[in-house]
């Protein structure tokens, strides 16, 4: 068929959720790539960074709104701004580095300088530009909204629309069991960014429990012969790479979830639980283990320790940018129909023994590390989706998995089997409804 | 005896730093590298900008303080 994207503000033709059929160009497209940033990503509520990046006042980070240039401040009082990189005198990027520390930018183009808080201080030679020039009209501007859930800043470019509590609906939760891991409540990305690129679409990432027991059977096999049991095996342990097998398969207690606004996580839980003592035995078999439960049972109770910990992983995505998954922030930039950078922070829990957050870093290390067991096979099948996804002569991507047994509650959430493809369906059902939405205009 | 010389820097600007005792009195040397132009600063100068906000030094950053 004949895809006419440039005045379409239709595509259910494209993504049709009730039969679980997603047409190749919505992934292939560069048309529709360049809908999707002036529709969604320039328009809707995107995740852009946390406030902990910006910890000391004077700092600064730079941060991306699709492809847009944003500098994410911290000013003297305290406050964060977001501010586009944009010199209001021809337009220059203002700054340049990925971060650092400075209550003022200076412009290298001609030396206009602001401070911290968006404010033109100066310029070279004010007068020539007319007596009626006024410093205070031409500082950088604002992101047109700004909204924060305990820490993790979102923004939209659209100076109207819902309201962030709106877009975020039941996904907060999810971010409060994340952060329930530290005693304080918090969560610091001070361990480092790891940025990676894989030549795939943006909507390739994440929210896929089908994959796990064949993408990653190395790493099972692997855990497996540690272990001592043979490969292919079901065996219970308190490791969760060791029964991948068992986990991300028919019959598995774990769920699938479509949480409304786009947002979808993968449930884990049901399984945990069974392993719930040996996974508090095998912290308690070290002394700053010891001393992370006693600071969890001052905030939560003794008896809630171990649901605390095994809820702790939300691995949830919140439409359209940002995972929350296993021990890391995970943000995706599209830069191309065929690109798309991921940038993972490892978090570190506030208030817990230094060992408590190396053992969460090198645990990241090892599954979701630029050269670890895990992420670099998720992006070799990402990119071989590209290079198959070109085949047009049956263009159809089946996306029906689960899609009969799925269980929908009256809250708008959708639910099904782990390895059905309830959360993929979540992401491209709100796709669908904002890339229709008001279309070339703000909301 | 002068202190190891130590550097600042960001996007912006450069800066080496050390403390210089040549003087009657100890003071903090700031010096561009690239041109050598420095200031040495007395212990109450130093005070008085500890004692500043950020906001206060925009008469120094702004880059039009000498047309």
């Amino acid at each position: 068929m004949t895809v006419e994207v440039n005045s379409a503000n239709d595509f259910s033709d494209l993504v049709r959720i009730d039969e679980g059929l997603i047409h190749s160009s919505v992934y292939t497209s560069e048309a529709i790539f360049e809908l999707e940033l002036a529709r969604i990503f320039h328009r809707w509520w995107v995740y852009v960074g946390h406030e902990s990046e910006v910890a000391q006042p004077g700092d600064y980070c730079l941060k991306w709104i699709g492809r847009q240039s944003v500098i994410m401040t911290r000013s003297e009082d305290g406050t964060i701004h977001l501010l586009m990189n944009r010199c209001r005198h021809r337009g220059a990027t203002v700054c340049q580095a990925d971060k650092g520390s400075s209550h003022f930018f200076k412009c290298q183009y001609h030396g206009w300088t602001y401070s911290n808080d968006g404010e033109l201080i100066g310029l070279p030679h004010a007068a020539a530009f007319g007596a009626s020039f006024d410093k205070g009209s031409y500082g950088l501007t604002r992101v047109p909204r700004v909204g924060e859930y305990r820490g993790f800043l979102f923004a939209s470019l659209s100076p109207t629309g819902v309201s962030l509590d709106e877009h975020l609906g039941h996904s907060t939760r999810f971010i409060d069991d994340f952060l329930a891991a530290s005693p304080e409540g918090r969560i610091r990305l001070s361990a480092g960014i790891q940025r990676t690129q894989f030549k795939g679409n943006w909507k390739l990432v994440g929210q896929d429990a089908y994959h796990p027991a064949v993408t990653h059977r190395s790493v099972q096999e692997i855990s497996q012969r540690r272990a001592g049991t043979r490969p292919g095996s079901t065996t219970a342990s308190s490791d969760l790479h060791k029964d991948l097998n068992k986990i991300y398969a028919q019959g598995s207690p774990s769920l699938s979830w479509d949480l409304g606004g786009g947002h979808g996580r993968l449930d884990n839980y049901p399984s945990k639980l069974p392993r719930t003592p040996a996974l508090l035995e095998k912290i308690r078999s070290t002394e700053h283990g010891r001393i992370y439960l006693e600071l969890l049972a001052e905030v939560h109770g003794e008896e809630h320790v171990g649901e605390v910990l095994n809820r702790s992983d939300p691995h949830m995505s919140i439409w359209p940018n940002l995972m929350i998954t296993s021990s890391q922030v995970r943000n995706t930039r599209p830069l191309a129909a065929g690109l798309t950078a991921v940038d993972m922070w490892p978090a570190f829990l506030d208030g817990v023994p230094a060992e408590v957050n190396s053992e969460r870093l090198r645990g990241h290390e090892a599954f979701f590390g630029a050269a670890s067991l895990g992420s670099p096979d998720d992006y070799e099948v990402f990119e071989r989706i590209h290079v198959g996804l070109q085949a047009t002569v049956d263009p159809w991507v089946l996306m029906s998995r689960g899609l009969e047994t799925e269980q929908r509650h009256p809250d708008g959430t959708i639910v099904g089997a782990i390895t059905d493809e309830v959360s993929q369906r979540a992401q491209l059902r709100q796709w669908l409804k904002v890339m229709s939405l008001n279309v070339e205009a703000a909301l | 005896m002068n202190t190891s010389l130590l550097t600042v820097a960001n996007e912006f600007a450069v800066v080496n730093v050390w403390v210089d005792d040549s003087a009657n009195g100890p003071r903090l040397v700031l010096r561009d590298p690239k041109t050598g132009e420095r200031i040495y600063l007395d212990p109450l100068e130093l005070e008085s900008i500890l004692r500043s906000r950020h906001r206060d030094l925009t008469p120094l950053v702004d880059p039009g303080r000498f047309d």
